[in-house]
């Protein structure tokens, strides 16, 4: 039987030319999609958390801190290159927190240990435009959270001693935040603390920080903020640090995987350990154990790869510079404290309690 | 009525005029098949890392991390010598500090580190390349005022490959079997304080008793 075709050979050339045409140009503005999606995530979690509910029994102090990293693939957002990954996890801080295992989805290129956040690394294959997930999970040790009434007289005498130098490393040393070039400051700082017991004086450097400034005003000038007496709570907490820390008294910040990424500076007290005060919330007095925490600041020699040297726990992209340093390639914002405005791109995490999830 | 001659028929003329055939329709499909498969392939390309992407993003995570041990590399000592890493670093914490004598931090770093472990000395360890001349290393180290400070050659440069030091001066606190502690890269006072402290649990100078 003769099968008669329907177009000239003209028209089928017309339309070929055209339908390459076609998936030229889609090719050109498909990001692709995102590598994981929901479920899939969600699965790895549930596999991973299972895992780990095998793995101890005894979980009574065990959290799961679930980071969430995401990169879209619009333009102008989207940062195209290749580099890599890094979120931070949680830190090892004796007495405090211990990080015990960590997982990531996709698989991750490595586990980075500074001497005292954990983190890890993710391939930023960003030659082609499209939205990018990243999961990391770790499970850390960490008491509940309770609250912590004082001893009479708190010291801090008890603080290992080869954790004592570093802890209590001064701005002139460190050069933090510029403070050493900041003529006001230690004059301030022995002002506002006051006399002794430390934990007295970090509440008084606590409150002397209380006046804010919207997160986005000031640049990082924290000698301004502290002739204006008006803070972001990040210079808040730098402040509040290296004050303490201009009084000898071993301090650091954190950043906890609470949803808000909350501000908090760290003592240490004897018989009781490494209590912390929310530097927005000091109405909630001192407290020990709680969300675990993600980050901490200053650690000496600090970290490139990380957008305020840990004082903040957002992730982001990451590439070696002309310099053969560490230059920046994309970085994300904390979501749960972005004003409501366009998609960006975010770091967010949460908290899963091994007791709950091992029901 | 005359009728008009046909058209010559010109090559453009005729290809309008042929009707496509099912070889004709298979190769448009093929076509779109192969265009569609190198874009698919492509765009999967680009989610990964290309080689040199990949090369540079290790020797990234390289300088972030820090190494879990220092290899039982054989070193050449000063005196001529043939040891090995963990044979010399056997104290709780020793420092292990790259050097060389054009390296303007290093003149800086080594004697401060000479002078925190003077107690211990065994738990200093001075490593050089084997590029150097130890003759110059010598100079160097009686020009600072440590003609008795001794000091190892990586002959096989398997410290420096192991320990990932891509600069100088490049100092780990290590326990025993080179398991490291810290990396310090460059010359910080305050770092080295806090590493000569760790070293020596604790009696070590601090600037302000050194009258720095």
């Amino acid at each position: 039987m003769e099968v008669r075709p329907r177009l000239s050979w003209a028209a089928l050339r017309l339309i070929q030319a055209g339908a390459v045409f076609l998936l030229l140009l889609g090719a050109g503005s498909w990001r692709g999609g995102s590598d994981l999606n929901d479920q899939e995530l969600e699965s790895f979690l549930r596999a991973t958390t299972s895992r780990w509910c095998a793995a101890h029994p005894d979980h009574d102090n065990l959290q799961a801190v679930v980071v969430d990293v995401r990169f879209h693939g619009e333009p102008p957002l989207f940062a195209q290159g290749e580099g890599t990954v890094i979120a931070p996890l949680g830190i090892d801080l004796p007495g405090a927190q211990r990080v015990l295992d960590v997982a990531g989805a996709p698989a991750h290129l490595r586990r980075l240990t500074t001497p005292a956040v954990t983190a890890l690394a993710w391939e930023y294959g960003g030659r082609v435009h499209r939205d990018m997930r990243f999961r990391g999970v770790a499970l850390v040790e960490r008491s509940s959270l309770a609250a912590l009434t004082l001893p009479s007289a708190p010291t801090f005498d008890d603080l290992a001693a080869d954790l004592r130098p570093e802890a209590s490393a001064r701005a002139v040393a460190l050069e933090e935040h510029g403070l050493h070039k900041c003529a006001a400051f230690s004059a301030w700082a022995a002002r506002s603390a006051g006399a002794r017991p430390h934990t007295a004086q970090i509440e008084r450097l606590v409150q002397a920080v209380a006046a804010r400034v919207p997160d986005d005003k000031g640049g990082e000038d924290l000698c301004a903020d502290i002739r204006m007496g008006r803070f972001t709570p990040h210079r808040a907490q730098v402040a509040v640090v290296m004050a303490a820390r201009e009084m000898g008294i071993p301090t650091y910040g954190f950043a906890s995987a609470a949803g808000g990424k909350s501000h908090l500076v760290g003592t240490f007290v004897d018989g009781a350990g490494w209590a912390f005060m929310d530097v927005e919330r000091p109405g909630d007095g001192w407290f020990t154990g709680g969300p675990p925490l993600l980050t901490m600041a200053p650690v000496l020699g600090g970290f490139a790869a990380s957008p305020h040297d840990l004082w903040s726990p957002e992730a982001g992209a990451y590439t070696p510079n002309q310099w053969q340093g560490v230059g920046t390639l994309s970085s994300t914002q904390w979501k749960d404290r972005l004003p409501a405005g366009p998609p960006t791109d975010t770091t967010e995490a949460r908290v899963l309690r091994l007791a709950d999830v091992c029901r | 009525m005359s009728s008009l001659p046909p058209p010559p028929l010109t090559p453009w003329r005729a290809l309008g005029l042929r009707r496509a055939g099912t070889p004709d329709l298979a190769f448009c499909g093929a076509v779109l098949g192969l265009v569609g498969l190198a874009l698919a392939s492509g765009n999967a390309a680009g989610r990964r890392l290309s080689p040199e992407g990949a090369q540079s993003t290790a020797r990234l995570l390289d300088e972030l991390e820090l190494p879990r041990s220092l290899p039982n590399a054989m070193l050449a000592r000063d005196d001529g010598l043939d040891t090995r890493l963990w044979d010399v670093a056997t104290a709780p914490r020793t420092i292990v500090t790259f050097y060389a004598p054009w390296c303007a931090p290093c003149q800086d770093e080594l004697p401060t580190l000479v002078k925190g472990t003077s107690a211990h000395s065994d738990r200093l360890t001075v490593i050089v390349g084997p590029d150097e001349d130890p003759a110059e290393v010598r100079r160097k180290l009686e020009n600072l005022g440590l003609k008795d400070q001794r000091f190892h050659v990586d002959t096989r440069r398997e410290l420096e490959a192991g320990g990932r030091v891509t600069a100088l001066p490049t100092t780990f606190l290590i326990g025993p079997m080179g398991k490291v502690h810290e990396r310090m890269v460059g010359y910080s006072e305050v770092r080295l304080q806090m590493l000569l402290y760790k070293a020596t649990s604790g009696d070590v100078l601090t600037p302000e008793a050194d009258g720095n």
